[in-house]
């Protein structure tokens, strides 16, 4: 009996181990927590991709690295009338809310931007996007909306910041969601949902004021 | 029936051996892995279906062996509660898809799972059995409907309408198991209890020794003389 208690407390030791490796300690059970948690435990850079929109042709890091701005981006597509719907309208309040709040200085550009990023570039081409940004009455100093100019890029931006992109079955796509903040070093920091918001914005100001002091240091 | 044990028990091993190498073999792995309910209704019970084909093929001795480390099949049943019990983790599905290390392991622990539940079950008895399903099929039915009701998508690489329908599906089964063992356990309760009626020996009296009663009857008859001429003196 000895040996069937050995091998059944061996058999439960092991499966601990693997369970505690598939869930994080625990935390997580999805793929999508676990991009989370691993973005939260370890800022992500983002990749260089060159992306072109309605006024815009720049590389990725290069758009996000301002001194003092922290970027909310998400990914949408023009053609979706489904989650991204519900995201542009998150974006929207996002912008409303910022648009209240006091400037520290009248002349300086708002410090939390917004950026709409579209994996359908075929297309969402600049014009495209231009137009749906009207649509959703986005202000072009706070909410901009770009393309990856080629599917390499694409490839490699969704890889990096684990955007899972797949056929909705009508036509369409399902992909997985949410408000990606990035710092003024271009790094992907964390993940909300889009159903945190006040959360999002909160965080993306608060680092934005954090990360005033030190960009003086690093140019001083 | 008959006819389809024989095949299975000469010919297991070699549907088993076929059906891994098809399993594993990218086409049809893609195929089943491109869908959530292929992958989790068909993949899975596949491979665990597989897994007992193979561990048929073990001779006697082997099974003897692995029996003394599996008394009363707890130590496979165990084992097997327990992979299932990770495979029901959603990060499984979309880690499989990316990482070949998750997929073989996946893989490999299906499969044994299926080789424990075949050399436990039988040894188990009602008790352990019981005390398995109890834990696996609730676990199953929860899992389901978690799956059925999450107002996201569990997996980034599945679509939520599959999400649901698989949740359903989970539920279903679980109760399914449940409905056929128990009818099984109380088929074969009855089954047993029949045959001992039949069997066990009537209450019969024993042969009447008519020598013996004549002499108890004759004594008994000269008691009562002797009594009687007693009180007549």
């Amino acid at each position: 009996m000895w040996r069937t208690a050995s091998v059944t407390a061996l058999a439960a030791l092991a499966a601990f181990v693997v369970g505690s490796w598939l869930t994080l300690d625990f935390n997580v059970w999805t793929a999508e927590g676990a991009r989370r948690l691993h973005v939260a435990r370890a800022e992500v850079p983002a990749p260089s991709v060159a992306l072109r929109g309605p006024e815009i042709d720049a590389s990725l890091p290069a758009l996000v690295k301002h001194d003092g701005q922290v970027t909310i981006i998400d990914f949408v597509y023009t053609r979706c009338t489904t989650v991204c719907l519900a995201l542009g309208s998150t974006f929207q309040q996002m912008q409303s809310t910022l648009a209240a709040l006091p400037r520290p200085e009248s002349t300086a550009a708002p410090r939390v931007q917004l950026l709409s990023i579209s994996f359908d570039p075929g297309h969402d081409t600049p014009a495209v996007l231009a137009g749906y940004g009207k649509s959703l009455n986005a202000d072009p100093a706070r909410w901009r909306f770009a393309a990856p100019i080629n599917a390499e890029g694409l490839a490699n931006l969704l890889g990096s910041f684990d955007v899972v992109v797949i056929p909705d079955g009508m036509g369409g796509f399902e992909h997985n969601a949410a408000l990606l903040v990035v710092d003024s070093r271009g790094r992907l920091v964390r993940i909300f949902d889009y159903a945190e918001m006040e959360a999002a914005l909160a965080y993306a100001q608060y680092l934005s004021t954090q990360s005033v002091p030190t960009s003086q240091k690093a140019a001083g | 029936m008959n006819a389809l044990k024989c095949a299975f028990d000469r010919y297991g091993t070699v549907f088993g051996l076929v059906a891994l190498v098809a399993l594993v073999t990218p086409p049809l792995r893609h195929a089943l892995e491109a869908q959530m309910s292929m992958h989790m209704l068909v993949q899975f019970p596949a491979l665990i279906l597989t897994g007992m084909l193979l561990a048929g093929a073990l001779s006697t001795k082997a099974r003897e062996q692995i029996a003394q480390w599996n008394a009363y099949g707890i130590a496979g049943l165990t084992f097997a509660a327990l992979v299932l019990a990770l495979a029901m983790i959603p990060r499984l599905l979309d880690l499989a898809l990316v990482d070949a290390h998750v997929e073989i392991v996946k893989s490999v622990a299906l499969l044994l799972c299926g080789s424990a539940l075949h050399l436990s079950w039988r040894s188990a008895g009602v008790i352990v059995q019981g005390f398995f399903l109890g834990n696996v099929l609730p676990m199953m039915a929860i899992a389901g409907s978690l799956y059925e009701t999450a107002p996201a998508r569990v997996c980034n690489s599945y679509r939520l309408d599959e999400q649901q329908w698989v949740g359903q599906c989970l539920t279903i089964a679980s109760a399914c198991i449940a409905a056929v063992w128990l009818a099984r356990v109380f088929w074969n309760m009855t089954d047993k209890q029949r045959p001992a009626v039949a069997v066990a020996p009537a209450p019969s009296h024993p042969p009447i020794n008519r020598e013996a009663v004549e002499e108890r009857r004759s004594e008994a008859v000269r008691e009562v003389a002797t009594t009687e001429a007693r009180a007549a003196s």
